[in-house]
């Protein structure tokens, strides 16, 4: 495997909430993640809403400062750059949004929008209107398209074109945070195979944050599973579909609809109760122990933490522990 | 605080709320009823009187923590609910007593010093917040459901010193005769943590269906824990709204190198579960006069080393190392963890395969079940087996 682009380390992102005057309690969004994106890797992260994917995505790109913890990029803590080495990585480091519609300024064309970021970056790109139309060709646009306005496109158009925006500053890791989410599900197939194929012409490192289990399986090479602000397990994507070892994983991946009646008999489901706990008062211990069907006395007393127990294998459970 | 003492053939778990916890509370409470009356003295405002109705009410709340914390006051709960009643009447008292010096003085004004008020009724709103977040900040996370229990009372101190700061501040402008009007107000937003001391009084008052409460879910937690084979004698010592509680465990020998983490097993999902504990004094001892379980999967009258429905339960007297029964049950469920718990509801404490992955290792160890490993096939073997296998795990630990 090669080098780790992108290495977090026990990552943590609070978000406090007013209690009483001054007083504050917090939202664990992201608590204590670590994990790595190799190189020319999409990582895929999933986890039902809530779980602080997002959230993981946007405090690696520093969009919003993290509470604790370290990112590494290229082997260097990003929190530790100057304002010039910040600005270097955030020419490097780029982010695909999740909604279309309010990703792009009404109020400026295609070809400001595409060419904003490298003019600010000073980036030689030759000719500029030659540089926007050959983006826009690769992500299935036309010349023609240069001067409209973002309301004069359809969603998948908008999202293609944030993406072009993206891959114009040349980036080496790009944060898909679920691209498709708002689109129809014609359109979203269109999209993921651009992407795909745009990954593999440029070598570019990912994080493809998805709920779509399907998704994320066709997109990433290896996939981590969040729950309530903790990856509870990280494994390659076609062993961890093959089989799961985090209950919560299983529940999740049980929760796949299979259009065949007769495989869903056969299919053993593991099915969670309840609901998943408040972000703020988290239950000690495993945060998975309310709904989890193997929950242990240990579960109660102490987090486990993410091991490795296979080769690149990673889960957060005492029945690995 | 928690302390643990490893005995010769068991463990005693100290758990409760600092102490630094109470001296906290009754200072601030203190500090501030003090200087209140201080206040009081200074500028005659009834804006004041309603605050020191306040900080008396800011005792009740650790008085009821510290008539269970303390062993010496732990019987002597009838004495806190006098101190409650003497608390309540006091606070309505103060702001009748007041209410009624202003009705008779016609709202007259009185207020001398008018800076003065307002600068110390800042200096109480900052110490009722400090006195909050202290009570907070000192209290171990597990408890944080006490904790807040404790110093909610000085979250009225400063809504009502804030309240409070009004007449004295228009009068420092020139505009004394508001004054006793927003008095009144003040001295009726004083009566708001009333009702919960009320709610605590009634509390006391149900106390002994709050214990059988508290005993039950600890009991509930207790039974779940396979080598945990009696309800233990549980005793609950509550206030109303908070409670210690005091028990002992005897588990098989068996578990005795596990003693530690079963004590934790214990100590922190009671704590978890049951809020309003400030405390508990758990006492684990191990004993070979025990009659434990083995489970033994089985398929067609023959061992098998899988998880089935089908388990022959044999019971075996831990001190004489004899079989003193068996019997066939059935684990519903189709699932392995479904299976797993209805091993675990059924209390074995052995559970006898001929080879064990990690993971049910681990999931029975998590239980406090000891997996144990067995050659035969035949029922009848697989009981002799066990029994020899157990007389060298002893001898073993």
């Amino acid at each position: 495997m090669s080098k780790p682009l992108i290495s977090v380390r026990n990552l943590k992102k609070y978000f406090p909430v007013r209690r009483f005057l001054f007083a504050k309690d917090y939202v664990k969004a992201v608590d204590g993640v670590t994990f790595d994106i190799y190189e020319g890797e999409m990582f895929g992260v999933v986890g039902e809403s809530g779980c602080g994917k997002t959230t993981l995505g946007r405090t690696i790109l520093l969009l919003i400062p993290p509470t604790e913890g370290e990112i590494y990029f290229r082997g260097e803590n990003i929190l530790e750059y100057d304002k010039e080495r910040l600005i270097e990585f955030r020419r490097k480091a780029q982010i695909v949004f999740q909604d279309p519609y309010s990703s792009l300024d009404p109020r400026q064309t295609i070809f400001d929008i595409i060419i904003e970021g490298p003019r600010y970056h000073g980036m030689d790109v030759g000719d500029p209107e030659e540089f926007v139309v050959s983006l826009l060709r690769k992500v299935g646009l036309e010349e023609y398209h240069l001067y409209r306005y973002p309301h004069e496109f359809s969603g998948g158009q908008k999202q293609r074109i944030a993406i072009a925006r993206a891959l114009a500053m040349n980036p080496e890791f790009i944060v898909f945070d679920e691209p498709t989410s708002a689109l129809d599900v014609s359109v979203q197939a269109s999209i993921l195979n651009m992407i795909k194929h745009l990954q593999r012409e440029y070598n570019l490192t990912g994080m493809f944050i998805s709920h779509d289990l399907a998704v994320v399986k066709f997109m990433s090479q290896r996939i981590g599973v969040m729950y309530v602000g903790k990856m509870v397990e990280i494994g390659g994507s076609e062993e961890l579909f093959e089989e799961q070892l985090h209950p919560y994983t299983k529940a999740l991946f049980s929760a796949i609809p299979i259009p065949n009646p007769r495989v869903t008999r056969a299919k053993k489901k593991l099915i969670v109760k309840g609901e998943p706990p408040s972000p703020i008062h988290l239950p000690k211990g495993c945060r998975f122990y309310p709904r989890c069907p193997y929950a242990m006395p240990i579960c109660r007393t102490k987090e486990p933490d993410l091991i490795e127990v296979e080769k690149d294998r990673y889960v957060a459970c005492w029945l690995y522990g | 605080m928690l302390a643990l003492w490893v005995r010769a053939m068991g463990i005693e778990i100290h758990d409760k709320l600092p102490k630094k916890v109470f001296g906290v509370a009754f200072t601030f409470s203190l500090i501030i009823l003090i200087l209140t009356l201080g206040m009081y003295w200074l500028t005659h405002t009834p804006n004041i009187v309603a605050v020191m109705a306040a900080a008396i009410v800011t005792f009740a709340n650790p008085l009821a923590a510290l008539f269970v914390w303390s062993e010496k006051l732990r019987e002597k709960t009838a004495v806190y609910a006098a101190l409650l009643v003497l608390i309540i009447i006091a606070s309505i008292g103060v702001i009748i007593y007041e209410i009624h010096t202003l009705f008779s003085e016609q709202f007259m004004s009185r207020i001398v010093n008018s800076g003065y008020a307002v600068l110390g009724l800042l200096i109480l709103l900052i110490l009722g917040y400090v006195a909050n977040q202290f009570v907070e900040k000192l209290t171990p996370s597990i408890y944080w459901r006490a904790g807040r229990f404790i110093g909610e009372d000085y979250i009225n101190v400063v809504y009502v010193s804030a309240f409070a700061m009004i007449g004295p501040a228009i009068a420092f402008f020139g505009v004394a005769s508001l004054d006793p009007y927003l008095g009144l107000l003040t001295l009726l937003l004083a009566l708001m943590p009333i009702p919960s001391k009320i709610r605590n009084l009634r509390a006391y008052l149900r106390r002994k269906s709050i214990a059988e409460a508290i005993k039950g879910t600890i009991n509930n937690w207790l039974l779940r824990i396979p080598p945990i084979k009696e309800a233990p004698e549980i005793k609950v010592y509550p206030s109303g709204p908070v409670a210690f509680a005091e028990f002992s465990v005897v588990t098989s020998e068996l578990v005795r190198e596990k003693l530690e983490a079963l004590g934790e097993s214990i100590r922190i999902p009671i704590l978890d579960m049951i809020g309003t504990l400030v405390g508990l004094h758990a006492q684990l001892d191990t004993t070979e006069k025990i009659t434990i379980s083995a489970g033994l999967p089985v398929e067609d009258s023959a061992v098998v080393s899988k998880l089935t429905n089908k388990y022959m339960i044999v019971k075996i007297d831990l001190g004489d190392l004899k079989v003193v029964g068996a019997e066939e049950i059935i684990v519903e469920g189709e699932e392995e963890s479904q299976i797993l718990e209805g091993l675990v509801s059924k209390k074995i404490d052995i559970l006898c395969m001929k080879d064990f992955d990690k993971k049910l290792v681990n999931y029975l160890d998590g239980w406090f079940i000891v997996p144990l490993k067995i050659d035969s096939t035949s029922i009848e073997d697989a009981q002799k087996e066990i029994v020899t296998r157990i007389e060298e795990l002893i001898k073993k630990s």
